[in-house]
């Protein structure tokens, strides 16, 4: 086995621990499976592609989401996936969701309000709710400016507000 | 729940219990050089692209599909002349899709004729990935099933990848299918009886490659693997010096997947002095039976005197000790340089169909 095989197998170790995890992330940022699938995918092609660098760095999962999620943001821009989101928000969209009890809440499920936001935003959500990084730190990764960071979340959390009816926005982040 | 516990559940919600197998990221990537290195093609060229459903996020994901391959709906049913191989089958009453296509292969069952679309492809102009649907064509339970290309003389491998193995570590295990006449292969179980994705590649003489997949639960037991066995890669030619590119062993088609696997290797030069490396892994299993240990750096197998070299790897599966010899560079692995074959003893316990 040579260079190749080598640089194959260290990066199936990085897939088997964390192209799930990457997945799920990209499911919710996406809406899709498939979509999610696919540009995790990518993610791995491209990190097979840059191995011998990224190797070196502390946290490679945090270059595939990286690269995944400016993947998945410019395939929304494609897809024009922020107007069908504004379409849904204009309708008002809400879910009956099953409470814990089992009995219906009135409530809109986190995935239908997250649906509503274009992928850009839906992205640094996710970023700064799921991954706890900064308005600095995602602006780095998404290779934007730390004021369109808080734009992004600014309108993100407008839109979000009356969707989900509660404070949980606010309860243990500041967004600003 | 707070909004970010919330969120969390939610990515933990869609995190999947298993993944594509990593070979299909190998796929794709050999597919992306063959792209990158074919002719631009024209604007008027049959490009073939994958068209993903953008669902809403409530609606989950849709498979892929190639565009011009073909209706996937199959027509009525055709029961075909041909029970055992040495009878070949007619062709089907449609290739159940446009010619001059990608092409469909279409399964010859008893009672009717399943078309299947390729997912992922090299053909014409064009390349494609994409994923096995979610939603596989059953073929239900017969013994053995017959395929039918629209093009002749494919060379066929298939691979039967056990569903239902909810920690990842699936068995697979793959054959040369056998083609009976131009345009027919006969599929023929593998492993025990039970439920399998059956992924079925066929290259085209032209150099095309298409991927196919099925359920099949299938009745009996099928072919085995071939027998365990491993190869190891520490020295290695380069311009005519002796490098290293790394350690790596790997062990392949154990009878079961160890608890705990450990490895040793001792690399002895021609005039006795050695070294010894102690690879890392193997890593979760993605592949039930097969194992892979790796480091970084061997190059110090490069300054113990000059060749041929021993090697010796102490391979310790679930606390019972295996020891695989072979030379470099007299053993050297075909097609797999620099690594060598190894000679195990005592054997290594290999995986087989009762």
């Amino acid at each position: 086995m040579g260079v190749s095989s080598r640089r194959d197998a260290e990066v199936a170790e990085v897939y088997a621990s964390s192209a799930s995890g990457l997945i799920g992330y990209l499911t919710v940022l996406t809406g899709s499976r498939a979509d999610a699938e696919e540009l995790a995918q990518d993610a791995f092609v491209k990190l097979l592609q840059h191995w011998s660098k990224v190797r070196e760095y502390d946290d490679p999962v945090a270059w595939l989401r990286q690269v995944a999620t400016r993947a998945a943001i410019s395939r929304a821009r494609r897809r024009q996936v922020a107007t069908l989101g504004l379409r849904r928000l204009s309708t008002g969209a809400t879910l009956a969701t099953p409470g814990p009890s089992g009995t219906v809440e009135h409530s809109v499920d986190i995935g239908a309000a997250l649906a509503t936001l274009p992928v850009p935003q839906r992205a640094v959500v996710l970023l700064h709710y799921v991954h706890d990084l900064s308005v600095v730190e995602i602006a780095s990764l998404l290779g934007v400016a730390a004021g369109t960071v808080k734009s992004r979340l600014s309108r993100a959390r407008t839109a979000l507000a009356p969707l989900l009816e509660d404070d949980r926005l606010e309860e243990d982040h500041e967004l600003l | 729940m707070n909004f970010s516990e919330e969120l969390r559940a939610r990515v933990a919600d869609q995190t999947p219990e298993s993944i594509a197998p990593f070979e299909d990221v190998l796929t794709r990537a050999r597919r992306r050089r063959r792209r990158q290195a074919s002719t631009v093609l024209g604007a008027t060229a049959a490009v073939v692209a994958i068209a993903v459903a953008v669902p809403a996020l409530t609606g989950g994901g849709a498979p892929s599909h190639v565009p011009g391959s073909g209706e996937t709906s199959a027509t009525s049913p055709t029961p075909t002349t041909a029970d055992s191989p040495g009878t070949p089958a007619s062709a089907p009453t449609s290739t159940h899709g446009p010619t001059g296509e990608v092409p469909n292969l279409v399964l010859q069952l008893e009672d009717r004729e399943v078309p299947l679309t390729a997912w992922s492809l090299c053909w014409g102009n064009g390349c494609a990935d994409g994923f096995p649907p979610p939603d596989l064509e059953q073929v239900g339970s017969p013994d053995q099933v017959i395929a039918w290309s629209p093009e002749a003389d494919m060379r066929w491998s298939v691979t039967f990848v056990e569903t239902g193995v909810k920690d990842k570590c699936a068995r697979s295990i793959s054959y040369s299918a056998k083609p009976y006449d131009g345009h027919h292969v006969l599929l023929e179980p593998a492993g025990p009886a039970g439920s399998y994705r059956v992924d079925v590649f066929g290259r085209a003489p032209s150099g095309g490659d298409v991927v196919y997949s099925f359920g099949w639960t299938t009745p009996v037991a099928g072919r085995s693997p071939k027998p365990a066995s491993g190869v190891a890669a520490v020295l290695a030619e380069h311009d005519g010096e002796l490098d290293s590119y790394g350690v790596e062993v790997s062990i392949s088609n154990l009878a079961t997947h160890p608890t705990s696997a450990e490895v040793t290797i001792t690399v002895t030069s021609s005039t006795g002095e050695s070294i010894q490396f102690v690879p890392r892994g193997p890593g979760a299993c993605t592949d039930a039976g097969n194992l892979f240990f790796t480091l970084r750096d061997g190059s110090a197998a490069t300054h113990i005197g000059p060749g041929p070299f021993t090697y010796s790897v102490d391979l310790v599966l679930d606390g019972t000790h295996y020891t695989g010899t072979g030379r470099y560079p007299d053993d050297l692995q075909k097609g797999n340089e620099p690594s060598v074959k190894l000679t195990w003893d005592p054997p290594l316990p290999s995986y087989t169909v009762n």
